[in-house]
């Protein structure tokens, strides 16, 4: 890799009211006595429309200036965000520099809030660090965006993680933890395909008394959403013997086995929501072995899995 | 009134006695002085407030009055500190001793209409660092380098008070806060001992 210029790239992806990508050094001049810093306008989507065209183009755009950045901010409303994060995670395995995701709390992103401003300056900042992978700035703590959540009751702190995916903490100064990787000596990969051509079911009795329709047997893929079980119900059983050599993720934090269900049935029980989804979307379109589909979502891309 | 006071902790000994002689300042002035100087940094804390700071998502500089640099060997977050303290709002002295060249950056960032009210670049000779303190520390009381409330407090009120703040204000252009901000003011005007306090400064 060539020498490294001090530059951090702002990644403007959710649209931000009243600004413009090219007035953010004029409108937060103290951005510039951190670092030189680039805005790089993506889209101007509202956050909740957010797709994966728009992920593919992201990941693009930074791996191409990945030599002339110290690190990448991303700036993202709150919807969606953490399916942005978590499929930066698996499209640029092994990047070397920082990809940090920050924003506002409310679904926009306004520049003129103060916890917006002061989420993009400690952003900026750890940027700044010689660290890598996919991490989101809010509040006062650094978070590994694959193992993050979002947080209903703390209105500063937008999200959460296990204490093994929080990276660092604010006090006076940013302070990173152990176990924040440092740059990963492995080949960094750009990814840019995505398999969006799957279904998504919710294991309730409601929603799967209809079974497989015609439409979802032409899927690639069906993901059933069985967080509330710790046993998957007979419909979701039934539904997964259904849907024959179509690979199924179910997904359960509390589905603790999968030594007894059906050989297309994967299960992510070590995953949040919103990363095993992703996950499977960059899974599912990089093969349609069952088998291979398997070892791939048993993988460690991004230190993902859940403790 | 808290601050907090960032200096580079590996200076040589000239400065760093500077740097104690900065505290003492600060602290004779009635000062709560944090620093990222050994053992000062959370000191003005205690364990269950940073707990609940922790758990809130805000910034410890949120809680400060203002920061202070002393920038002649600048200490390597200086950059930060000042961008997340005037994103806060917060005033900042940056001090430099004379003869050395203050970065450009912060001179182009204090002609700045809106971060140049917060910020004061000063450079000082020894013998005039009390005096520059203390100018800063009048300067931020008398609401000049600090143009909004930026203090978050919480009052619980009885029904009776808040029935008067309603019948006070109704009408009016005149915010509950407001009007109790001024009450506020007007009585640290007539405070007699206070200002004599302020005076010894």
């Amino acid at each position: 890799m060539a020498q490294m210029a001090k530059k951090i790239y702002i990644m403007v992806v959710s649209e931000i009211p009243g600004f413009n990508d090219r007035d953010l050094r004029v409108r937060m001049p103290e951005l510039n006595i951190i670092s030189e810093i680039e805005p790089v306008l993506i889209a101007k989507n509202p956050p909740a429309e957010i797709t994966p065209a728009v992920w593919l183009k992201l990941a693009r755009e930074i791996y191409q200036r990945a030599d002339s950045a110290i690190g990448f901010v991303v700036m993202h409303g709150v919807d969606n965000l953490l399916f942005s994060a978590c499929a930066l995670s698996y499209l640029l395995p092994n990047f070397p520099r920082p990809v940090i995701f920050t924003g506002g709390q409310t679904g926009n992103v306004e520049v003129n809030n103060m916890e917006t401003r002061a989420n993009l300056v400690n952003s900026i900042q750890t940027a700044n660090f010689p660290v890598a992978g996919v991490g989101l700035m809010f509040g006062n703590r650094l978070l590994r965006a694959c193992q993050a959540i979002r947080s209903l009751d703390e209105p500063v702190n937008v999200f959460t993680a296990p204490l093994n995916g929080i990276l660092g903490r604010i006090d006076f100064s940013i302070r990173l933890f152990d176990k924040i990787s440092p740059p990963a000596k492995g080949r960094s990969r750009l990814y840019q395909k995505l398999n969006i051509n799957l279904a998504v079911k919710d294991a309730s009795p409601l929603l799967l008394a209809d079974g497989l329709s015609e439409a979802d047997k032409a899927k690639d893929g069906l993901i059933v959403n069985a967080g509330r079980y710790r046993q998957l119900p007979p419909p979701a059983l039934d539904l997964i013997a259904a849907a024959g050599n179509l690979p199924v993720l179910v997904w359960s934090r509390k589905i603790s086995s999968a030594a007894l269900a059906p050989k297309n049935m994967i299960l992510a029980n070590h995953l949040t929501w919103e990363s095993a989804v992703t996950k499977f979307m960059w899974a599912r379109a990089q093969t349609d072995k069952i088998k291979e589909l398997k070892e791939l979502m048993a993988e460690d891309v991004a230190g993902e899995f859940l403790e | 009134m808290r601050f907090y006071f960032a200096a580079d902790n590996s200076a040589e000994e000239r400065l760093q006695k500077r740097f104690s002689r900065l505290i003492e300042i600060l602290s004779q002035a009635g000062v709560l002085v944090m620093s990222n100087l050994a053992d000062r940094n959370l000191s003005g804390f205690s364990a269950p407030e940073l707990e609940k700071i922790e758990q809130s998502g805000e910034l410890l500089l949120e809680k400060m009055d203002g920061l202070i640099i002393e920038g002649t060997r600048p200490p390597s977050e200086s950059g930060y500190l000042i961008a997340i303290a005037l994103t806060h709002q917060k005033p900042v002295l940056y001090l430099c001793e004379k003869g050395k060249q203050i970065n450009q950056n912060l001179v182009h960032l204090q002609q700045d209409k809106n971060t140049g009210k917060l910020l004061t670049l000063k450079n000082y000779a020894e013998k005039d660092l009390e005096r520059v303190i203390l100018e800063f520390l009048q300067t931020i009381e008398k609401g000049e380098g600090r143009q909004l409330p930026t203090i978050k407090f919480t009052l619980r009120i009885t029904a009776r008070i808040e029935r008067y703040l309603q019948w006070k204000t109704h009408n009016t252009n005149i915010t509950k806060a407001d009007f109790l901000r001024a009450l506020i003011e007007n009585l640290i005007d007539r405070d007699e001992e206070y200002r004599k306090f302020v005076k010894k400064d």
